[in-house]
C-alpha cells in the first residue's frame, strides 16, 4: 500500500511540474491523478495488514434487505464489536428487486457480501453456483444447539446432510385491519371469518358492509354504485407476485398443492375456482381494489393503501408490523386469516443468514454468523418487535413489545403453530418467478381467461425451471 | 434516456451524421495546413491520443466484439463457457417474451419521440419571437434535461401514484377516478414515455430554436411578400429549411429513447406483466439477474443491430431532403 | 401546428397571439417545475402524513429529521463523497484525455487520421447496455469490481462525443496564432497549454460540466459493478429505498431531492455554459 501512495505522490509531482501549463489544465491534470490516487486509496483501505497481534483488524460485510431490521441488528452488532475489537462489521441495506440482482451479481463477480440473508427459494440455486459456505463447522464451533430452533424451519437451508443456514425469524401472513372504519360500520373484530369460492362466506359479508362508495352507501345495498367507491372492504393482494401474502394462502386453505416435487401444480380446477373467486371480490362483488391498484411493481402499494384510508382489511406478513406502526395515524389490529374449505393455512416463512464461500476471513465470519442467529440477537430482534425470532422461546419477547403498543400480535403465532404452508425451493427459481408471475399478472389484471392464464403460469414457470 | 446516451451518444450521432462533412472538411484543409505543420512526427500525433485511443478500445471496441463472442455461448459467469452456436438465438427468435419486449420497445420510442419532435418545434417556434421572459421560460425549460433520471423516476412515480398520488387526487377533485398509471397494461408505458419526453422536451427545444435563429429572416419576408399565408411559409420554407435539425434531433431522439433504462427500472420495473420490458431493461435482467450470459449477449447483438439499421434508413431518407440545406 | 393555428385567426392583432403564447409558455414552464417543487414538499412531510392527507398540503411538523436520517442511518454522507469523486474525476479526465485526442485531431497529419476519427465517432452509436456484460467481465478479472475506479476508468478516456466537441472548437481557432507559438519555438504540448486551451475555455467548461453531470447521473453500471456501501454512489442509494415491504416514500423522496439539488444549483450557476452546448455541437 505504502509502495502505491508513493507512486501516486510522484505522479502528482509530475503533474505540478509543468509549472507553466496554463491554469484549468495543469489543474485538470493535478486532480485527476489526485483523485484517482484517493479512490485507489479508498478501495483497498481493506487490504490485510501484517498481523501485530493475535488478531489481525478484519473488516466483515453483511447485507440484508430489511431497513426496520437493520436497526435492530446495528445494535446487536455493536455488542458483537464490543465483545470482538478486532473485527469491523458493515452492515449494508439493498431493499427490493435489487437485493437479489446485486447478490446474483457479486456471488459471480467474486465479491458477494460476507454473510447476507437469504430466502430458502433462492437457495438452491446460490448453493449450485459454489456461492455459500456450509456452516456446519460454526455450529460445532461454537455450540450452537440446534433444538432450540423451530424444528420446522431447520432444513429450510439444509442440503445434502450439511447445514448453510439456519433461519434468522420466522414469518407467518395475517389479516390487518382499520379499526376506525369496523366501528363506523358497527362490525366486530373479525376474529373467526370464513370464505369459500362460490359464495364468498363471511369475509365477504364483513368486505361489503366495509365498502363504500361516495354517497356512503355499502356494497351489496341497493344502489350502490361501484364507479365511485372511496372505500374497500377488503385488499387481496392481487399480484402475480404476492403468493406470500396473497393468493398462496387462498389457494392452500382450498386444498390446492402448490408446489410439488420441483414442479408448480396449480394447474387444476380447484386453483381456477380460487383465482375466480379472488377476481370476483374485485369486478363481481365490488369489495377489493383492481390489480391495478394493488400490483404496484416496484412497491408495496398495498401496505400504501391502508395506511392511505382507502382499504379496511388486508392480508400482511408480521415483518411489516413496523412499517405499518410508522404509516398509520389510526387505530388498528390483527385478525386471524378468513379461514377457507379446508380450514386455516398461513404461508410461512423462515429468512436464513449465509455465510459467502469466498469469504476472505471465515473464521470471523463464523463468529458473527453465530452472533447474529444466537439466542441473545433473536431475543433483541423480537423483543424491539423487529420481528419473531426462529426460537419458541423467544416468541413470548415479541408479543410483549407489541402489546405495549396496544397491538395484539397473536394471531401470527397461532398459525405458525397450526397449519403452514412452506415456500418454493427449486433451482433457477429467479427466472422461472417471474415467468410464472407475469401469466399471473395477466389474470389479475383481466387481459386473459382465469383458466387460460393459470395454466399458462404453471407451464412457464415449469419450462423455466427445467431450463 | 439515462445521460450517457444525452452526452456521448447524442450529438455524437450528429457527429457521424455530419461526420462525412467534417472529415471532408479536414481532408479540405489538408494542404494549407500540412505545409506549416510540416514538422510535427506523427509518433507525437498517437502520443495525445494514446489515452482516448485505450480508453475506446478496452472499454468500447473490445467489449463490442466479446458480446458478439458471447452471444454463441452459454454461460452463468460462474463455470466455463460452452459453445452454443446459433441456440441462443434461435431461442430468442422463438421466445414470445422477446418478441413483446420488442414491440413494447418500438411502441415506446415512437411514443417518446414522435410527441418530442412535434411539442420542442412548437415551443421553439413560440420561442421564436421576442419578447419578455423568453429566456426565463428557456432556463426553467432545459433544467429537466440535467435531472438525474432515477431520482426523478421516483418524484413522478409517486406523484403518478394512483392513491397518494397529486395527479389522481386532483382528478378526484373534479370527479374523476384516475386510472393506475403505472400499474396498468395501458397506462404504464405512455405514462414512462411521458417522463423521458418532459426530461427532453427543453433541450430538443434548444436545437430548434438554434436552427430557426439560423434561418435568414429575408427568405420568410421575400414570401410574405409573395402573398404566402404563415401556414404556407411554415410548411414550405421554415420545415425544408430545419430538415438537417430535424434530423439530428430525431437521431439522437431515437437512439437515447431505445436506452431508456434508469426510469424504466424505478418506475416500473419492466412490469406490470411485461408492459414496459424494453429489450434494454430485458438485457439487464437476463445477464445480472439470470446469469444468462449468452443469451443476453444475443439480445445486445439484436438490439445494436437494430440501431445500427435505424440510423442508417434515417441517413438514406433524409438525404435527398437535405437539399435545402443552405450550408 | 395547433400552436400556429390561433396566430394565423387572430384579428385582435398581436396582442391576443401574445397572450395565447404566454399562456401556453406558463402552463409548459409550471410542467417543468412542478415536480421539483412538489417533490421539495415531500421530503419534507412525515411517512404518516404523506398516506393521510392530499399531496398539497404543507408539511406539519416539518420532518427535516427526514435529511438527517439520511445522513445518520443511510450513509448518505459517504455516497454523497463517493458520488462527487467520480463525477469529478470522470469530468477532470475526460476534459484533458479528449481535449489531446481533439488537438491531435485537429491540429496534427499523421497516418490513419481519418480512419480513427470515423472510428470514434462510430463508437457513439453503441448502446450503452451492449458493452455491460463484457465491462463487468473485464472490471470482475480486473479485481475491481466495487471500487470507485470500477467507475471511473471506463469512461475517463473514452468519451468520442467530448473529442467531436473539442476538436470542432479546436479547428476554428485561427492557424496564424498557432504559427506564431511555433515561430517563438512553442512546443506542441505549449500550443496546446499555452495558446489553444486558454481560447478554448468555454467549450471546456461546457464539456467538463457535461461529463460531470453524466457521472453524476450514471445509474446502470453503478448498479451492476458495486454492491456495497463503500463504492455506492447516489443513483444506486435511491433505487434501494424502494421496497417490496413498505417503501419510506419521505426518504425515497428525501434522497431524491438530494441528488436532484445540486445539479439545480450547477445549472443555474452555469447555465450559459450548458445552454451554449447546443451551439458547439454544431448547430446555428
Amino acid at each position: 500500500m505504502s509502495q502505491r501512495k508513493q507512486h501516486e505522490i510522484t505522479a502528482g509531482d509530475k503533474g505540478r511540474s509543468r509549472g507553466r501549463l496554463s491554469g484549468m489544465f495543469g489543474a485538470c491534470l493535478l486532480f485527476s491523478t489526485l483523485s484517482v490516487a484517493s479512490v485507489s486509496l479508498n478501495g483497498s483501505s481493506s487490504s490485510p495488514k501484517v498481523a501485530a497481534k493475535t488478531h489481525a483488524p478484519v473488516t466483515l460485510t453483511y447485507m440484508l434487505w430489511d431497513p426496520n431490521q437493520e436497526v435492530g441488528y446495528k445494535q446487536s452488532i455493536a455488542q458483537f464489536e464490543k465483545k470482538y475489537p478486532y473485527i469491523h462489521v458493515n452492515v449494508e441495506q439493498v431493499t427490493g428487486a435489487a437485493y437479489w440482482q446485486k447478490l446474483t451479481t457479486s456471488i459471480a463477480g467474486g465479491n458477494a457480501p460476507d454473510l447476507f440473508w437469504d430466502n430458502s427459494s433462492y437457495f438452491p440455486t446460490f448453493l449450485k453456483d459454489g456461492g455459500l459456505l456450509s456452516v456446519d463447522q460454526f455450529i460445532k464451533s461454537n455450540n450452537v444447539n440446534l433444538s432450540d430452533y423451530y424444528s420446522s424451519l431447520l432444513p429450510l437451508f439444509k442440503s445434502g446432510g450439511h447445514y448453510y443456514g439456519l433461519t434468522k425469524d420466522w414469518d407467518t401472513v395475517a389479516m390487518i385491519f382499520n379499526k376506525t372504519m369496523l366501528n363506523k360500520a358497527g362490525l366486530a373484530q373479525p376474529a373467526n371469518l370464513t370464505w369459500n369460492p362460490t359464495t364468498g362466506g363471511t369475509l365477504l359479508k364483513y368486505a361489503e358492509d366495509l365498502t363504500l362508495d361516495s354517497s356512503g352507501k355499502h356494497a351489496g345495498q341497493p344502489g350502490f354504485d361501484p364507479n365511485h367507491i372511496v372505500q374497500y372492504g377488503f385488499s387481496p393482494n392481487l399480484a402475480g407476485g404476492s403468493w406470500q401474502t396473497g393468493y398462496g394462502n387462498f389457494l392452500a386453505e382450498a386444498g390446492v398443492t402448490y408446489f410439488k416435487n420441483g414442479k408448480w401444480q396449480y394447474a387444476t380446477p380447484t386453483a381456477v375456482q380460487v383465482f375466480t373467486f379472488l377476481n370476483n371480490l374485485v369486478y363481481k362483488w365490488h369489495v377489493a381494489p383492481p390489480a391495478t391498484v394493488t400490483a404496484s411493481p416496484t412497491y408495496n402499494a398495498v401496505t400504501d393503501s391502508f395506511a392511505s384510508g382507502k382499504v379496511a382489511m388486508y392480508m400482511d406478513g408480521d415483518w411489516d408490523l413496523s412499517t405499518i406502526a410508522s404509516s398509520v395515524k389510526f387505530p388498528w389490529g390483527i385478525a386471524p386469516l378468513p379461514s377457507g374449505p379446508k380450514g386455516r393455512v398461513s404461508v410461512t416463512n423462515g429468512l436464513g443468514i449465509n455465510v459467502y464461500s469466498h469469504t476472505k476471513n471465515p473464521q470471523a465470519a463464523g463468529l458473527l454468523w453465530a452472533w447474529l442467529t444466537n439466542k441473545s440477537t433473536q431475543s433483541l430482534m423480537s423483543s424491539e418487535g423487529y420481528v419473531w425470532g426462529s426460537m419458541p422461546s423467544v416468541d413470548s419477547l415479541f408479543v410483549k413489545y407489541w402489546s405495549g403498543k396496544g397491538l395484539n400480535v397473536s394471531p401470527f403465532l397461532e398459525e405458525e403453530k397450526g397449519r403452514t404452508v412452506l415456500g418454493v425451493e427449486a433451482l433457477n427459481f429467479a427466472p422461472a418467478w417471474s415467468a410464472a408471475s407475469a401469466e399471473l399478472n395477466l389474470v389479475f389484471l383481466k387481459n386473459v381467461p382465469v383458466k387460460t392464464g393459470v395454466y399458462a403460469s404453471v407451464q412457464a414457470g415449469n419450462a423455466a425451471l427445467g431450463g | 434516456m439515462s445521460l450517457p446516451t444525452a452526452i456521448s451518444a447524442q450529438p455524437g450521432t450528429q457527429a457521424s451524421g455530419s461526420g462525412r462533412n467534417w472529415v471532408r472538411n479536414a481532408a479540405g484543409r489538408t494542404p494549407r495546413r500540412s505545409s506549416s505543420n510540416h514538422r510535427t512526427r506523427w509518433g507525437v500525433a498517437y502520443l495525445y491520443l494514446l489515452p482516448c485511443i485505450l480508453g475506446t478500445l478496452i472499454f468500447v471496441l473490445i467489449p463490442v466484439i466479446a458480446v458478439i463472442v458471447l452471444s454463441f455461448f452459454h454461460w452463468n459467469l460462474l463455470g466455463s463457457p460452452t459453445y452454443a452456436g446459433l441456440n441462443n438465438y434461435e431461442t430468442l427468435f422463438r421466445s414470445s417474451q422477446f418478441w413483446q419486449s420488442l414491440r413494447v420497445t418500438v411502441e415506446y420510442v415512437v411514443m417518446t419521440v414522435v410527441p418530442l419532435v412535434i411539442l420542442s418545434l412548437g415551443l421553439a417556434l413560440l420561442l421564436n419571437r421576442k419578447f419578455a421572459g423568453a429566456s426565463v421560460f428557456r432556463t426553467i425549460a432545459v433544467l429537466p434535461w440535467l435531472a438525474t433520471p432515477v431520482a426523478i423516476g421516483v418524484i413522478w412515480e409517486w406523484i403518478f401514484n394512483p392513491q397518494t398520488g397529486v395527479i389522481n387526487s386532483a382528478l378526484a377533485h373534479i370527479g374523476i377516478q384516475g386510472p393506475a398509471w403505472l400499474s396498468s397494461f395501458a397506462f404504464a408505458l405512455p405514462t414512462v414515455a411521458f417522463v423521458y419526453v418532459w426530461q427532453y422536451l427543453g433541450y430538443n427545444m434548444l436545437f430548434f430554436l438554434a436552427g430557426l435563429q439560423g434561418i435568414p429572416t429575408h427568405i420568410q419576408e421575400a414570401a410574405k411578400l409573395d402573398g404566402a399565408s404563415r401556414i404556407q411559409s411554415f410548411f414550405r420554407i421554415t420545415l425544408p429549411l430545419l430538415s438537417p435539425t430535424m434530423l439530428f434531433v430525431i437521431v439522437i431522439d431515437m437512439i437515447s429513447s431505445f436506452q431508456t433504462f434508469d426510469t424504466v427500472y424505478v418506475m416500473t420495473n419492466g412490469g406490470p406483466g411485461a408492459a414496459t420490458n424494453l429489450i434494454n431493461f430485458s438485457i439487464y435482467q437476463n445477464a445480472f439477474t439470470y446469469l444468462n450470459i449468452g443469451y443476453a449477449s444475443a439480445l445486445s447483438v439484436v438490439l445494436f443491430v437494430i440501431i445500427l439499421i435505424i440510423t442508417g434508413v434515417q441517413f438514406l431518407f433524409f438525404r435527398n431532403r437535405l437539399t435545402y440545406d443552405l450550408g | 401546428m395547433r400552436l400556429t393555428q390561433p396566430i394565423r385567426h387572430s384579428r385582435l392583432g398581436p396582442l391576443v397571439s401574445y397572450g395565447i403564447c404566454y399562456l401556453i409558455l406558463i402552463v409548459a414552464g409550471l410542467i417543468f417545475v412542478v415536480p421539483y417543487l412538489l417533490a421539495a414538499l415531500a421530503s419534507l412531510k412525515q411517512l404518516n402524513q404523506m398516506f393521510s392527507e392530499p399531496p398539497l398540503t404543507l408539511p406539519h411538523p416539518y420532518a427535516w429529521h427526514n435529511f438527517v436520517e439520511l445522513f445518520q442511518q443511510d450513509n448518505f454522507g459517504r455516497f454523497l463523497l463517493n458520488t462527487v469523486i467520480v463525477a469529478v474525476s470522470i469530468a477532470l479526465g475526460q476534459v484533458l484525455f479528449c481535449s489531446m485526442a481533439a488537438y491531435a485531431f485537429a491540429r496534427m497529419e499523421f497516418p490513419g487520421k481519418n480512419f480513427l476519427f470515423v472510428v470514434f465517432l462510430s463508437t457513439l452509436m453503441v448502446p450503452n447496455i451492449v458493452t455491460t456484460v463484457p465491462l463487468f467481465i473485464i472490471v470482475r478479472d480486473a479485481g475491481m469490481l466495487n471500487t470507485l475506479p470500477a467507475l471511473i476508468l471506463p469512461y475517463v478516456s473514452s468519451s468520442a462525443f467530448g473529442v467531436f466537441l473539442m476538436r470542432q472548437f479546436f479547428l476554428r481557432i485561427p492557424e496564424d496564432l498557432i504559427s506564431a507559438a511555433k515561430i517563438d519555438g512553442a512546443s506542441s504540448m505549449q500550443v496546446l497549454t499555452r495558446v489553444i486551451v486558454p481560447l478554448s475555455r468555454p467549450v471546456l467548461m461546457t464539456f467538463g460540466i457535461m461529463s460531470f453531470v453524466f457521472g453524476w447521473n450514471n445509474f446502470l453500471w453503478p448498479l451492476i459493478a458495486t454492491n456495497s456501501d463503500s463504492a455506492r454512489v447516489l443513483t444506486v442509494a435511491i433505487s434501494a429505498f424502494q421496497s417490496s415491504s413498505g417503501t419510506q416514500w419521505n426518504l425515497l423522496i428525501a434522497g431524491s431531492i438530494f441528488s436532484l439539488l445540486p445539479l439545480v444549483v450547477l445549472f443555474l450557476i452555469f447555465q450559459r455554459y450548458i445552454l451554449s452546448s447546443v451551439q458547439l455541437s454544431g448547430f446555428r
